[in-house]
């Protein structure tokens, strides 16, 4: 529930990043107004596009993996490859997470503002990515969970990227 | 430690765990990680929160979801089908026109989306039904709509060239000027390659299509040229620099919305928005990865060694560029193409570039290598998708049909090694227009 609030947050991320860029351009060509900092803004959309949208990406099997191997063994092997996945990529994202909100802390202690022209407290933005990084750290405990205790692996294909 | 055995360290990290079959992106995260704290302890972790804040906040990555999302709406609203009927009974009176009707259609899906699976899951869809009814040889059909899918990695506006263009600092308006005349003579020599095909050998290309009535032709006119339209627009803004390439992603996905207008319920608006997150989050946590590795290399100096080490070796430009080619063609085996672009790049760019590789140049080679990755057995990705649209054909039978393809991909590069102008001719042209 709360991975997929996130990834509708991803969602309207991606529509603010394309009001803000196309209202930049529009301004800029009919001189009626001017959209100030819009690559900052886009910038900072991405980001919460990005690190809102793991969790749920992760639960619906949109990470590709490689499957050589892991394709072609039975199930209950599978599940066991993706207990000890699960555990190195918790192990992983919680280090990420920690260090995520220490970044954040430090942004939020000494007031850092963004360069451009619209001067925005940095730690505003970065809290998505720390929520992201925390929401898919628990996604990856909840899968963990889920293949402990019905034994089934996260299956998950070869996939293409672009 | 010394840099050798770290950086072996660190590519063993990631070999095993990839080939294990740990998600790729997660791999690389924790390949960079190991690499990092093995070489100066729990401190330099600190760097963490920037890594990842940094490299998610950059300007020209805004560009990819927005061209996601512009492929995507005109994908959901079902205009490729469209698309491809109009242009096969435009084509009728060439031999086997459905296949280079097919060619025609993915180049221009392929630089609307941006993506090569798309593109031939798009085209595949309708191409591969309607040359089965006409008697198509269906292996053949196969193979070249495998290898059609592929060129929107080089046709601009191409998502792998953004991320080479946001990873090394390449103005991405360069590679995509440099990006279009190989894409469209890749797109030409696979045309010939069919004619003459057909030509030697009626059977592969089936009966012709039947006349059509001219207001059908002027029907399916009104399908092509808005889609045709709305590519030119979107590459000419960028290439004129009227429009960053972000803005110009962003006006075309105003175009998409115009262009679909009728066909686009609230419900595949979502949908499109929702794939366009997905396969973003997808594309930047792989990139999120290679950040983390990148990090690990200069941290350890690395990267830094190794490029002294091959450039000590006075290995030639031209034997260093089949090194290269050798190393994507085996690892294309295994890895799929954007993830091999990115675990590759932090080593072998400074490579390249000390041998004196025009860095632009390089990322057009690194791009051709990534199509011939899609079509070559077993990571072949447009392989699967173009058989799941017809399970009568063999996976052996696709693999051998794209093979000729692929050999003409490894033609294009060495075109481009004795004529760099055929990349570079149009960087020089539109930057004077600039």
């Amino acid at each position: 529930m709360l991975a997929f609030v996130a990834f509708i947050g991803g969602v309207v991320a991606l529509a603010v990043m394309f009001g803000y860029t196309a209202l930049g351009v529009l301004g800029r060509y009919t001189g009626w107004f001017a959209v100030l900092s819009s690559d900052e803004i886009g910038g900072y959309a991405l980001a919460a596009l990005f690190f809102l949208g793991l969790p749920y990406s992760f639960r619906r099997n949109h990470f590709v993996r490689v499957g050589v191997v892991y394709s072609r063994l039975r199930p209950s092997y599978r599940a066991a490859m993706d207990v000890a996945f699960c555990i190195l990529a918790l192990a992983a994202v919680i280090l990420l997470a920690y260090y995520s909100w220490q970044f954040i802390l430090q942004s939020y202690r000494f007031h850092l503002l963004s360069i451009g022209v619209v001067q925005v407290h940095l730690w505003i933005p970065q809290v998505a990515m720390g929520v992201g990084i925390s929401l898919f750290a628990f996604e990856l405990f909840a899968s963990l969970l889920r293949v402990l205790a019905f034994g089934e692996p996260l299956g998950g294909e070869e996939g293409a990227v672009v | 430690m010394g840099w050798g055995m770290e950086f072996a360290l660190l590519f063993a990290v990631i070999a095993v765990l990839l080939v294990a079959g740990m998600w790729t992106a997660l791999a690389l995260v924790i390949a960079g990680l190991v690499v990092i704290y093995v070489h100066s302890g729990s401190h330099t972790l600190e760097a963490i929160g920037s890594i990842e804040w940094n490299s998610n906040t950059n300007f020209t990555l805004t560009a990819v979801p927005l061209f996601i999302l512009m492929g995507q709406i005109i994908m959901t609203s079902g205009l490729s089908g469209d698309f491809f009927r109009a242009m096969s009974h435009w084509l009728r009176r060439v031999p086997g026109g459905l296949l280079p009707g097919s060619i025609v259609a993915c180049s221009v899906f392929a630089a609307t989306t941006g993506s090569s699976v798309a593109t031939a899951a798009a085209v595949g869809s309708v191409a591969v039904p309607e040359m089965k009814e006409k008697g198509y040889n269906m292996p053949f059909a196969a193979g070249t709509l495998a290898a059609g899918g592929t060129l929107g990695i080089l046709i601009p506006p191409s998502i792998c060239l953004i991320l080479y263009s946001s990873l090394e600092n390449v103005p991405v308006t360069q590679l995509f000027a440099a990006g279009l005349i190989p894409g469209l003579l890749l797109a030409g020599m696979f045309i010939v390659y069919i004619l003459i095909r057909g030509a030697f050998n009626s059977e592969l290309v089936g009966e012709r299509v039947a006349p059509v009535p001219l207001s059908v032709l002027l029907k399916g006119l009104v399908r092509i040229v808005p889609v045709v339209a709305l590519v030119c627009f979107v590459v000419t803004a960028i290439y004129a620099g009227i429009a960053t390439p972000t803005e110009a992603a962003s006006l075309g996905v105003c175009g998409a919305l115009v262009v679909s207008v009728g066909r686009l319920s609230p419900k595949k608006l979502y949908a499109a928005c929702r794939s366009a997150v997905q396969t973003t989050t997808m594309v930047l946590g792989i990139l999120l990865g290679a950040q983390f590795v990148s990090f690990a290399l200069v941290n350890s100096g690395a990267n830094r060694a190794f490029t002294d080490w091959i450039v000590a070796h006075n290995l030639g430009k031209y034997e260093l560029l089949v090194a290269i080619c050798v190393v994507y063609i085996l690892l294309g085996d295994f890895v799929e193409g954007i993830g091999m672009m990115l675990i590759t790049m932090p080593v072998l760019f400074p490579v390249a570039i000390a041998a004196g590789f025009d860095p632009v140049w390089f990322g057009i080679v690194v791009a051709v290598l990534i199509e011939l990755g899609q079509i070559t057995p077993p990571v072949g990705l447009n392989l699967f998708v173009i058989r799941g649209f017809d399970r009568d054909v063999l996976h052996g039978q696709i693999v051998r049909a794209a093979l000729p393809y692929a050999g003409l991909m490894i033609l294009l590069i060495a075109l481009l090694a004795f004529f760099p102008g055929i990349a570079l001719w149009l960087v020089h042209h539109t930057s004077q227009a600039q």
